[in-house]
C-alpha cells in the first residue's frame, strides 16, 4: 500500500480545495511470463487493483470518494490502458463539495485551480500511478497511454463538473510525461465494475458505515447488479446489468448534449462579438451607429449570460408540512440566512402556516451585470436592460469577476422585480391554453392566480373538474458575496368535483359550493406536487431567460 | 274509456317507471363512473323512491286484492279524468328523469330542492289520482 499526499491550493481562491490522499491497494495479480498477467476489463475475477481517493475533511467537510481502476497492458507492453471507475460520490449533500466543484466549474477557474498545483505535488500523482506494482518496470516501454474515466454515479451535473476537474488533473499529470508517449484520455463510458471490491476495502467500510440507511440502500441498489456478476459468472452479467448501464450511457448522453449546446452558444456568441467589435472599430466616426453597436453587443453579452445559466446548478426544497421544519431539511443555508428567511417570510404576512404553502429556494450566482430596471408598471422579457460600464470582462482573472459582497439593497429590490416579473411572464405563458377561455385570472396587486372550471389540471384526471387559486410571493436576498438566494412561497388552495360524464360542465359556483377541498383530501399531495412541478418550470423558465 | 283499462295502463306506467328510475339512479352512480356523485344520489333516492314506493305498494295491494274480479266489467271514465290522470304521472316522471340527468351534464347546487318542488307539486294530485282509481 502507497500513500501519496497531494495537496492543491488554488491560488487566490479562498477554498483550500482539498487534500489528496491516494491509495493504491494491489491485490493478486496473476503472474505470466514472469512479469505479470493481462488484466482485463471483462475479466472481473482478476481485476487487479483499485485507487482509493479519498479527501481529507478539515477544511471543506468532505467526505470520500471513490474509485475503482482497471489496467489493462497489450501483449506487446506497449500500450497501457487504465479505467477509473468513479464509484460513487459519497459526499453529503449538505457539505460544501458541491459548492466547491460549482464554483470551479462554473467560473471557469479549473484552469486557475490548477495552475496553483505545485509542479512537484503533481509529478507525485503522477509517479503514483507508475509506482503501481509492476507498471513501474513497463514505464519505459509504454508508447500509448489509454485513461478512461467512467462515471457510474447518479448525480447528473455535479459529477460531471467533479469529473471535468478530476481529467483537467490528469492531463496535467499526464503534461509531464517526458517520454513523448501518446495519451489519450476518454469520458465518460459506463461500464462494469465490482462491489464486493468495495466491501472488502476497509477504507470504504468505514465510509459505508457512515453512510445512512438509505444512501447505503441506494448504493447497494446501484451495485446490485454487479455483486451478482461475481456470483454468477460472466455470461449472466451482462443481462443482468444492462438495463443499468443503458440508463447511464443515456444520462451521460444527455450531458454531452448539453454540454456541446452550452460550447455552440458560446462559440456563437463569441463570433457576435467579434462581430460587432469589427462594427465598432468601422463606424466608431459615425455616431448614429453608435446605438446599433451598443445593442448588438448587449445583445451578444445577453447571450454570454444565456450560456452560462444553462451551466448553473439550480437547487430546489420542497418543505414539509410543519413550518418548525421548514428550515431543518437538507438545504445549504446557513442559520443566519434561515433566520434572515424566516423574518422575510413573517413579514410579509403570507399564509406560511397553512399546511398547503410550499416553499422554494432557487441559489443563483449574482449577475455579472448591474440591472437597471425600468420604471414602467409591466416587466416582459428583454425589458431589463443591462449597462455595458458595469460588466466586467469574462475573460478577466477570478477577483476581477468576483461581485461587491456589499450588494446594494436598491440592486437587490431591483432584482426582486426582476424575478417577480419573470416569474409573472412565467405564469401567463405557463397558462396560456385557457387564458382565452376566460378561465384563468391573474391578479398582480394580490399576488394571486385564479383558475376557475379547469379539467384536471391539478389531478391530471379528466374527471375532475377543479376551482384553484395560486397565491405566490417571491423574494431575494444575498446568499453569500457571490450567490443570489430566491425564495418562491406558492400556496395552492382549490375545490374539486369529481364526475365521469364526458359532456359534463359544472360552473364555478357549483365547484366552489358543493366541491371537496383539496387541503383535506388525498388530492392534496396531487397539489404539492402539481406545486412542485410549476416550480420545476419556472426554474427551467429562468435557465432559459 | 274503460276506467280499467286506464286502471291497468297506470298500474304498469308506475311500476316500471319506478323500477326503472331506481335503475337509473344507480347505473349513474355505480356503473357509469360516477355521473353522479353520491350526495345527489342519496338525495334521489331518499326523495323520490318514497313517493313511488307508495304508489307501487297501492296500486300492488289493489290488484292483490282483486286477483279473482273479472277485468270486463267496468264503468266508463270521461276525457277530462283520463287527460288529467295520465297527464301528471306522464309529467311528474319524465320530471324526475329530466332533472336527473341534467344533474350529470350541467349540475345544479340546490337538486334536492328542485326534487322537492316537484315532489310538491305534483304529489298531491297523483294522491288525489291513485285514490280515485286504486282504493276501493
Amino acid at each position: 500500500m502507497n500513500f501519496i499526499d497531494c495537496h492543491m491550493i488554488p491560488k487566490k481562491i479562498i477554498y483550500i480545495i482539498c487534500v489528496l490522499t491516494i491509495v493504491f491497494q494491489v491485490r493478486s495479480y496473476s503472474q505470466t511470463d514472469g512479469k505479470f498477467g493481462m488484466l482485463f476489463n471483462e475479466d472481473f475475477e482478476n481485476v487487479n487493483s483499485r485507487i482509493f481517493l479519498s479527501y481529507k475533511e478539515d477544511q471543506l467537510s468532505l467526505r470520500s470518494l471513490a474509485w475503482l481502476y482497471d489496467v489493462t497492458i497489450s501483449d506487446s507492453m506497449r500500450d497501457l490502458k487504465i479505467t477509473l471507475y468513479h464509484v460513487i460520490n459519497i459526499s453529503d449533500r449538505d457539505n460544501s463539495l458541491e459548492t466547491l466543484f460549482l464554483k470551479i466549474y462554473e467560473q471557469s477557474l479549473i484552469e486557475d485551480a490548477l495552475n496553483s498545483i505545485k509542479d512537484e505535488d503533481v509529478f507525485d500523482l503522477y509517479s503514483a500511478l507508475f509506482q503501481m506494482r509492476g507498471l513501474s518496470d513497463l514505464k519505459n516501454k509504454l508508447k500509448n497511454i489509454e485513461i478512461e474515466i467512467i462515471l457510474l454515479d447518479h448525480d447528473d451535473i455535479i459529477n460531471y463538473s467533479l469529473m471535468q476537474y478530476q481529467f483537467a488533473i490528469l492531463k496535467r499529470v499526464l503534461s509531464l510525461d517526458k517520454e513523448n508517449r501518446s495519451f489519450t484520455i476518454s469520458s465518460p463510458r459506463t461500464s462494469y465494475f465490482r462491489y464486493f471490491q468495495i466491501k472488502r476495502s476497509k477504507v470504504i467500510k468505514q465510509v459505508y458505515d457512515q453512510m445512512t440507511k438509505k444512501e447505503q440502500r441506494e448504493l447497494d441498489s446501484l451495485m446490485f447488479s454487479s455483486r451478482l456478476v461475481g456470483e454468477m459468472g460472466r455470461d449472466a452479467k451482462k443481462a443482468n446489468i444492462s438495463s443499468l448501464l443503458s440508463r447511464r450511457e443515456e444520462r451521460i448522453r444527455q450531458l454531452k448534449a448539453r454540454k456541446e449546446e452550452i460550447l455552440a452558444a458560446r462559440e456563437r456568441i463569441r463570433k457576435e462579438r467579434m462581430k460587432a467589435n469589427q462594427i465598432v472599430k468601422e463606424g466608431s466616426k459615425n455616431k448614429s451607429s453608435n446605438n446599433k453597436i451598443k445593442d448588438s453587443l448587449k445583445i451578444a453579452n445577453n447571450k454570454e449570460k444565456l450560456a452560462s445559466k444553462n451551466e448553473i446548478r439550480i437547487y430546489a426544497s420542497i418543505t414539509e408540512r410543519k413550518f418548525d421544519s421548514l428550515f431543518k431539511q437538507k438545504w445549504r443555508v446557513t442559520d443566519a440566512q434561515n433566520k434572515l428567511t424566516l423574518k422575510m417570510i413573517k413579514e410579509m404576512n403570507f399564509r406560511i402556516d397553512d399546511p398547503n404553502t410550499l416553499v422554494f429556494f432557487i441559489e443563483r450566482p449574482f449577475d455579472r451585470y448591474s440591472f437597471k430596471v425600468p420604471k414602467t408598471k409591466k416587466l416582459k422579457r428583454g425589458n431589463v436592460n443591462y449597462t455595458s460600464t458595469a460588466r466586467p470582462s469574462r475573460e478577466g482573472k477570478s477577483e476581477d469577476i468576483r461581485l461587491n459582497p456589499d450588494f446594494g439593497v436598491s440592486k437587490l429590490k431591483g432584482l426582486e422585480s426582476y424575478y417577480k416579473s419573470q416569474f409573472e411572464s412565467f405564469l401567463l405563458e405557463n397558462y396560456r391554453q385557457i387564458l382565452s377561455s376566460k378561465s384563468f385570472n391573474l391578479i398582480k396587486s394580490n399576488k394571486l392566480i385564479i383558475i376557475k372550471c379547469v379539467n384536471g389540471l391539478i389531478t391530471g384526471d379528466n374527471r375532475i373538474w377543479e376551482n384553484f387559486e395560486i397565491q405566490y410571493e417571491l423574494f431575494v436576498q444575498n446568499y453569500d458575496s457571490d450567490n443570489l438566494l430566491i425564495t418562491l412561497l406558492l400556496n395552492i388552495s382549490g375545490k374539486y368535483v369529481k364526475n365521469g360524464n364526458p359532456k359534463f360542465n359544472p360552473t364555478y359556483d357549483f365547484i366552489q359550493n358543493k366541491g371537496n377541498d383539496f387541503s383535506v383530501d388525498v388530492l392534496n399531495r396531487d397539489v404539492k406536487e402539481y406545486g412542485s412541478n410549476l416550480f420545476e418550470l419556472f426554474k427551467s423558465y429562468v435557465i432559459k431567460e | 274509456m274503460k276506467e280499467v283499462k286506464l286502471k291497468i295502463f297506470l298500474s304498469y306506467f308506475f311500476i316500471i317507471s319506478h323500477f326503472i328510475i331506481i335503475g337509473y339512479l344507480i347505473k349513474l352512480r355505480y356503473i357509469n363512473d360516477e355521473w353522479i356523485s353520491s350526495e345527489d344520489f342519496q338525495a334521489a333516492m331518499s326523495t323520490i323512491v318514497p313517493v313511488l314506493a307508495m304508489i307501487t305498494t297501492a296500486i300492488i295491494s289493489y290488484v292483490i286484492k282483486n286477483k279473482n274480479k273479472s277485468l270486463k266489467h267496468s264503468k266508463n271514465i270521461n276525457s277530462q279524468y283520463l287527460v288529467i290522470s295520465t297527464i301528471i304521472p306522464i309529467i311528474f316522471l319524465v320530471s324526475v328523469f329530466y332533472l336527473i340527468h341534467r344533474q350529470t351534464i350541467t349540475p345544479v347546487e340546490n337538486f334536492i330542492g328542485l326534487l322537492g318542488v316537484i315532489e310538491s307539486l305534483f304529489g298531491v294530485y297523483l294522491g288525489f289520482i291513485i285514490k280515485s282509481l286504486y282504493e276501493d
